[in-house]
């Protein structure tokens, strides 16, 4: 599925993951069931950045540089502003 | 084990409206529960997908993870841009209401804090890369000592341009390190100097030269909602001094809170 990925998709969602993953208030002593294992996640996550950056690189060969054009910023889908 | 857990995305004020948001996880409608001032959002989600290890075991994998990283997300950008919220980590799971009520009574306060520090801003992270080959290229600009010795070896005859051609590739690799380092600090001091706070995440270990660039910088800043314009100002100015010398820059944002809500960054 990943493989079917457009490149921004890809970049967006390895960002996501940097920050839902292991970021934010960490609930503790009341959490009945949560999710611990961190190093897990972590591994499918590097296994993931790779090639998220190897996208990277095809797109600024192509100058699709993120911070290129009237709007130097990278902004994701949903993120837009009016 | 019950047929169902409770889904925890973030705490918002109890003020919040959830008739607008988002589908949560599974395409579970989100729901606010509330105590007091506070309010956990929430969705129920079926048990077996989730709990007993369930996840644990599906978390390294991508199509797995990744729309539900989204939706996770999804709900905490509306939440940000309706106003306070604090995000959670993925997978915060309860037994059942009682158990969100429970946290919720007991932590109350904390959370009333956390989200008045947080409440006038939002997240903006910055990426910096480092492409060896433009940036040696350019390293005489940035690095002293590279300029001298490659204006010695220019001037130098045959015979001694050799020697120090090798000494002046030695050179290049410590610099390279060295330059990048002092970079990464200076992009960092500067934009943190235009936000509320910032925080440097570790980088990635043993990134492949692979073209695409070493990360040197990974930093998040907390941006009052007033001022993204002069932030963004900021970035832009820096990328604009440094691109031309092999770095790269990549800047997301708006972001919900995420590094900014844990007790060590207060």
């Amino acid at each position: 599925m990943t493989g079917e990925l457009e490149s921004s998709e890809r970049l967006v969602l390895s960002e996501l993951l940097n920050h839902v993953l292991d970021k934010g208030l960490v609930i503790s002593g009341d959490v009945t069931i949560s999710v611990a294992d961190i190093d897990l996640l972590r591994v499918g996550l590097s296994v993931y950045l790779t090639s998220v950056e190897t996208v990277e690189a095809r797109a600024a060969e192509r100058g699709e540089s993120p911070l290129s054009g009237d709007d130097r910023i990278s902004v994701l889908p949903g993120r837009e502003r009016p | 084990m019950s047929e169902h857990v409770v889904y925890v995305y973030g705490i918002v004020p109890a003020a919040i409206d959830t008739t607008g948001a988002p589908r949560g996880l599974d395409d579970a409608p989100v729901c606010a529960e509330r105590a007091g001032d506070v309010a956990a959002l929430t969705s129920r989600l079926d048990a077996p997908t989730y709990a007993g290890g369930t996840a644990e075991a599906r978390a390294g994998d991508v199509a797995w993870i990744g729309p539900r990283a989204i939706a996770h997300d999804a709900v905490l950008t509306w939440a940000s841009d309706a106003g306070a919220v604090i995000p959670l980590p993925m997978f915060t799971l309860f037994a059942d209401l009682s158990g969100v009520q429970a946290m919720l009574a007991a932590k109350r306060e904390r959370f009333r804090a956390i989200l008045d520090r947080v409440a006038p801003a939002q997240e903006y992270t910055l990426r910096v890369f480092r492409l060896d080959a433009a940036v040696a290229a350019t390293l005489g600009a940035l690095s002293p000592r590279v300029s001298a010795l490659e204006q010695q070896a220019a001037a130098a005859t045959p015979g001694q341009r050799y020697l120090l051609e090798r000494k002046l590739d030695g050179e290049r690799r410590t610099e390279l390190r060295r330059v990048s380092d002092e970079v990464a600090n200076a992009v960092y001091t500067t934009i943190a100097g235009a936000a509320l706070a910032a925080v440097r995440d570790p980088l990635p270990t043993n990134t492949p030269d692979d073209g695409v660039g070493r990360s040197v910088l990974n930093a998040s800043f907390l941006v009052s909602r007033t001022g993204p314009d002069a932030f963004r100002a900021a970035v832009t100015a820096l990328a604009q001094q440094y691109e031309p010398r092999g770095f790269r820059f990549e800047l997301t944002g708006p972001w919900p809170p995420y590094h900014f809500v844990r007790e060590r960054d207060a």
